[in-house]
């Protein structure tokens, strides 16, 4: 479970918004609407751990109860997804999802874990390929699944369709959605469109309350 | 009640917000610090080192007594007027001249395929060993030269050289052409740098709708903003010209030499007490470095001032003649500087396989292949030593410019503000320094410590010199690599020096060579440095082809030349084909 | 019986000690053989000019001998200038090492020995040890004792002789000038085509002293110190001359080929019609390596030209001292001095009285070749005597005051 207790960030000592109180519960998706410029990306790396030092944090972030702020990015176990698929350009498909599987698997497990992967995506067969060879929507959803193959405790979205044609986008949606479900994986996403929260739960940043 | 409390605490703590640094980042605070010290203290040292000697002070030699007799030696010395005079000549005309050249190529060709080819061959131009170089090119230019052989004697009727030389003139200009000729690709490269950080085709676009021919545009708008980038890179230009040695002996005058070459010959006279004289001169020659920098910052503000004011009279004068003669003049040097090079290497190549090569003749008249022999016999062992030497610096070098460079990231992501790294000015220490200056003074630091003729004291000295180059050529690359991949990468698995390992430097792998082969080519190059410090047990190919170069068997010089030229050149093509092979099937990380 | 065995043996013994000289010259043959074995395995560092190819493949040659017959390895370093390894060695003093230093061995003469000898660089006299000294000619080549009026005391010891000779190219020049103001008038004829190195080039400084040798009527002046009050009269006939040279010599005395080997080259392409050197085989060297056309001619002027001795000297904190002194030895002897006097190998002069050698020896040196491009034989016998070495600097700063602005 992904706990915002009294979250607020601060840029020169001016709140800019009022403080979050949010609670996820694990494996469901709760999305976080707001204008462009209110935040929500900078909300998104503070709870990621990468917050700029030109802000301030005041409040907690929990994670299955216990506080985050203490541990560096690379500890918290908190997936960061970006418009931007940021799929490593020197590997093939299979490298890049093999990097974020954790390092206690065998290398069957591994090779198991990417086959099947990549089946829940419908990109069988798509192992070997060099990532620039890929359209953006199979771009997006690979960079989807390396991020839920590291096993994350929570998955953070920052307005991860907007790059996506009109056409691909609900269907892409549905598709997020599904797995994150399956994977029982506790999800924040943040956007600027009504239409990216399909029936997900939707908590508005400047209201500072659910809707 | 506890958990109460606890919820109470956690609700009103307000945490510091700088984000915590694993191990590995925290450990690398320290490497600017290692750094800077590495680079900088030899040079201090150096410098108190014959500056001591410079006002009488050489215990070794019985003088003990402060005194300016040294500064009244150099005065009475026979042609110290005139040698001064080739080296401010030469060192300020190469300098404005390189400076012009570029200009004038980047107003009159921005976008054309020749200057597009010119910069991807700038790596390879720079890493081509000066005296190499300057030999080619004296070869080619003499009296004696391969470009009269060509032309004589059907073109010039001459059946013996002429009497008219420009290589080796008196009065330096043979020096001064072979400086431009080298200083030119780093001007250039330096400018290509700069001109990156400068929306060079959104201001194009904007003073042609407001009427200005792009030449001009470039004059008036782009020249005025490159021009305070290049300060710093240009210091070095001059610095590099008033206190090179190596080329002043190929190229330059020898009665009297320039300035440089006779500070040389004073530390190495048999009376001794020049040594005295010569340190009073190696701390003039700093002196005068240091003043010509001022001078060239005052003339750069005057200019620029000049420059406003007549920008601001918005003349759009379209003159096409003189438009179409920089165009003209920038595709005619560029054309010549790449000839030039190409032909000084062809030549060699023929020298150092011909038996007799008479006069007129086009080509040599008979061949013979045991000059390569004989070079191989007596250069394999300081092959060996300038390999050794080449790599220990560069991968050293590499290591801690790496380092810094990614301690520079850490304080971006913790830092309020966007700075660029603090004290990036120390970097040129070494390079405007006159090498002359303070390589005597760390010869006898060394020798105090019984470090002389030392393998790692020369592999230290060597960083001195190509630490400042391997920053200028990486933190472009570097700076410019989105944190986020590497954000994502310790994300998604959980280590940093993994993520860094198996993601960043791998993407970053074209430019890490490239550096690399770089800083090979800059200690292949030293000249000076390995004289002083490798005390003779040491030779490099370098140190042994300048001793060469001034004798007569051309035929051995040019192999020597091209042993020293192919060094950096190998290195070069390993920084290309590793990349190529490793990357063969990802398209994403082919060159663009 | 013991008692008549023992005192045989005695009187034996006795017999054997009263015999004279055995002892000392057994002692003397000991001494060295204990240096060659002290001297197995060592390194030896020999800081020589490296602008005479000929000598760098001679010293491959004796090189390769070196460590097949005594187990030294020699490392030629190659300088440009000996001022260059002067200054290491007095570095090396002032920093107070002094011992295990980075010369062995040092290719020298004139004015760089007396500087090393005033500052006490040099190992204490040590030549009359190695058993080959015994051959040098001492009587008949005066100045392997005196280098430029210095007394060697033994402690350089003599490599080769030198001598100025002059050569041209036959196909371009027929007749050359065999005197100096012949050169001056050649010079007048054939605007631009002759010269000199600048000094501080030993070649060039050797040339002026030629002149003077010439053009003086007495030379008596030249083999004591230098006098500072003298110097404006004694060299007023030298810059009488040279001002005269200048106006018709290359580029018009602007320029000066940098060194002798540059002279070589710009005969060889025809920039310059008259060269010299002092090594005699020079012009051979020349035509055997391909650096000059076999047309080239070697000849002295009618006067006689300077000659000298060029010496190997230790410094006193050389590394491999012993084997230093073994190295020396095999370089002395006659087999080694036969083959540096081979002009097709180097053709430098040995330092050796040939009379005095066993007969074998004597045969290695009437192998020699000769060639065309050789000096006549009695070119050698028209030696005169290097001055005083103070006239070196004096004459090099003089002419860098005139001519050098």
């Amino acid at each position: 479970m992904l706990e915002l207790k009294q979250l607020t960030l601060l840029l020169h000592n001016e709140p800019m918004f009022p403080a979050v109180n949010l609670s996820v519960p694990t494996g469901q998706l709760i999305s976080i609407m707001g204008p462009s410029g209110s935040g929500k990306s900078t909300l998104l790396s503070a709870i990621a751990g990468n917050l700029s030092a030109i802000f301030s944090l005041q409040g907690d972030i929990l994670l299955d109860d216990e506080s985050v702020l203490g541990k560096r990015a690379a500890q918290r176990r908190i997936g960061l997804l970006y418009q931007d698929d940021l799929l490593f350009p020197h590997m093939n498909v299979e490298q890049n999802l093999a990097f974020a599987v954790p390092a206690t698997t065998t290398g069957r497990q591994r090779a198991q874990r990417i086959v099947r992967a990549l089946e829940y995506a419908g990109l069988e067969g798509f192992l070997k390929r060099d990532i620039a060879t890929l359209s953006g929507g199979q771009r997006a959803r690979i960079s989807l699944l390396r991020t839920l193959l590291a096993e994350p405790r929570a998955v953070l979205l920052d307005e991860p369709f907007s790059k996506l044609d009109k056409a691909l986008r609900e269907q892409f949606r549905d598709w997020v959605f599904d797995e994150l479900q399956r994977c029982e994986t506790t999800a924040i996403l943040v956007s600027h469109d009504i239409s990216d929260c399909g029936d997900s739960r939707v908590y508005d940043l400047k209201k500072g309350a659910l809707l | 009640m506890a958990k109460a409390l606890r919820t109470v605490s956690q609700v009103t703590r307000s945490t510091d917000t700088a984000p915590i640094e694993g191990p590995l980042r925290t450990a690398l605070q320290f490497f600017p610090g290692l750094t800077a010290t590495l680079f900088i203290l030899p040079v201090l040292l150096g410098l108190l080192g014959t500056w001591l000697p410079a006002f009488g002070y050489l215990p070794s030699i019985g003088a003990d007594s402060f005194s300016l007799q040294p500064w009244r030696n150099l005065l009475d010395n026979p042609g110290i007027g005139k040698a001064l005079g080739i080296s401010l000549l030469s060192s300020w005309g190469a300098m404005l001249l390189s400076l012009l050249i570029s200009c004038v190529l980047l107003a009159g060709c921005w976008q054309s395929q020749l200057l597009r080819w010119l910069q991807r061959s700038l790596p390879l131009l720079l890493a081509v060993p000066h005296a190499a170089f300057a030999i080619g090119v004296v070869a080619l230019l003499a009296p004696g030269g391969w470009l009269l052989r060509l032309l004589s004697p059907w073109a010039t009727g001459l059946a013996a050289p002429p009497f008219f030389s420009l290589m080796n003139d008196p009065n330096g200009f043979g020096l001064l052409l072979v400086l431009t000729l080298k200083e030119l690709p780093f001007v250039l490269f330096m400018s290509f740098i700069a001109l990156g950080q400068l929306q060079v085709e959104r201001t194009l676009y904007v003073c042609r709708s407001l009427g200005y021919a792009d030449t001009s545009s470039w004059w008036r708008v782009l020249m005025p903003q490159l021009l305070p980038r290049l300060r710093l890179p240009l210091y070095a230009v001059l610095a590099y010209g008033l206190s090179v040695v190596d080329i002043a002996l190929i190229a330059g005058p020898n009665t009297p030499p320039a300035f440089a070459v006779m500070l040389d010959r004073m530390f190495n006279h048999p009376d001794i007490t020049t040594r005295l004289t010569g340190s009073a001169a190696a701390t003039f020659l700093l002196l005068l470095t240091v003043g010509s920098l001022l001078l060239w910052f005052f003339v750069e503000r005057l200019y620029l001032y000049w420059m406003s004011r007549r920008a601001s009279k918005g003349h759009r004068r379209d003159n096409r003649f003189v438009r179409s003669l920089q165009v003209g003049a920038g595709q005619v040097t560029a054309v010549t500087l790449l000839i030039i090079t190409a032909g000084a290497f062809v030549l060699l190549l023929l020298w150092s396989v011909s038996f007799r090569w008479s006069f007129p003749d086009a080509l040599p008249d008979s061949y013979s292949l045991r000059f390569w022999q004989r070079g191989w016999q007596q250069l394999s062992l300081p092959i060996w030593y300038t390999l050794a030497t080449g790599i220990a610096s560069a991968l050293i070098g590499l290591l801690l410019v790496v380092a810094c460079l990614e301690h520079e990231v850490t304080r971006r992501r913790c830092s309020a503000r966007n700075t660029g790294p603090r004290l990036f000015w120390l970097i040129y220490i070494p390079l405007i320094t006159p090498q002359i200056a303070f390589l005597f003074g760390v010869q006898t630091v060394l020798l105090q410590v019984n470090a002389w003729g030392n393998l790692w004291s020369l592999v230290w000295i060597h960083l001195v010199f190509v630490i400042p180059y391997l920053f200028l050529s990486l933190s472009g690359p570097y700076r410019n690599f989105d944190d986020r991949y590497l954000q994502q990468a310790e994300i998604l698995c959980g280590s940093e020096w993994r993520a860094l390992w198996r993601v960043k430097w791998p993407m970053l792998l074209r430019p890490l060579l490239a550096v690399t082969a770089l800083g090979f080519a800059v200690s292949v190059s030293q000249y000076l440095a390995t004289l002083y410090i490798g005390a003779g047990r040491l030779p490099s190919v370098t140190t042994e082809t300048v001793a060469i170069a001034t004798g007569g068997d051309r035929r051995l010089i040019a192999v020597f030349a091209l042993f020293q030229w192919l060094l950096p050149l190998i290195m070069y093509s390993l920084a290309l084909l590793i990349p190529w092979y490793i990357f063969r099937h990802r398209k994403a990380m082919q060159l663009s | 019986m013991l008692k008549i065995i023992k005192q045989s043996l005695l009187f034996l013994l006795l017999l054997w000690g009263l015999v004279p000289g055995s002892n000392a010259f057994d002692e003397a043959a000991e001494q060295w053989h204990l240096t060659e074995e002290r001297a197995r395995g060592g390194e030896v560092y020999l800081n020589a000019w490296g602008g005479n190819e000929a000598v760098n493949q001679y010293l491959q040659w004796a090189a390769g001998e070196l460590r097949r017959r005594f187990d030294i390895r020699l490392t030629h370093v190659r300088v440009a200038g000996t001022g260059d390894v002067v200054s290491r060695v007095l570095a090396e003093k002032a920093a107070g090492r002094d011992a295990g230093g980075s010369v062995d061995l040092i290719w020298i003469n004139g004015e760089n020995f007396m500087a090393m000898q005033q500052q006490n660089l040099l190992l204490p006299p040590w030549t009359m040890d190695l058993p080959n000294y015994q051959y040098v000619d001492e009587v008949g080549k005066p100045s392997v004792v005196i280098d430029f009026s210095t007394p060697v005391n033994h402690q350089e010891m003599p490599w080769g002789m030198a001598q100025l000779v002059f050569y041209h190219d036959s196909a371009r020049v027929p007749e050359p000038p065999h005197s100096m103001y012949e050169l001056l008038r050649y010079a007048n004829d054939n605007p631009g085509r002759v010269s000199y190195p600048a000094p501080p080039d030993f070649h060039g400084t050797t040339f002026l002293k030629q002149i003077l040798m010439e053009l003086s009527g007495d030379t008596d002046f030249l083999y004591l110190p230098a006098i500072q009050s003298d110097i404006d009269e004694r060299l007023a006939v030298l810059w009488d001359f040279l001002d005269q040279l200048h106006a018709v010599a290359w580029q018009r005395g602007n320029r000066f080929p940098a060194d002798g080997p540059r002279m070589k080259q710009m005969l060889s392409d025809g920039e310059l019609h008259i060269a010299f050197s002092f090594n005699p085989a020079e012009a051979v060297n020349g035509v055997v390596s391909g650096e000059l056309p076999a047309s080239v001619r070697s000849y002295v002027h009618h006067h006689g030209t300077l000659g000298n001795t060029h010496f190997l000297a230790i410094p006193y904190n050389a590394n491999a001292i012993d084997a230093a002194k073994v190295v020396s030895n095999f370089l002395l002897s006659a087999e080694a001095q036969a083959k540096k006097a081979d002009p097709s190998i180097w053709g430098d002069p040995t330092v050796l009285a040939l009379d005095v050698l066993p007969e074998e020896q004597r045969a290695l040196f009437e192998e020699a070749l000769s060639h065309p491009a050789m000096p006549t034989p009695s070119a050698s016998q028209q030696v005169l005597l290097e001055p005083d070495a103070s006239w070196v600097r004096v004459l090099e700063y003089e002419w860098q005051r005139r001519y050098a602005r």
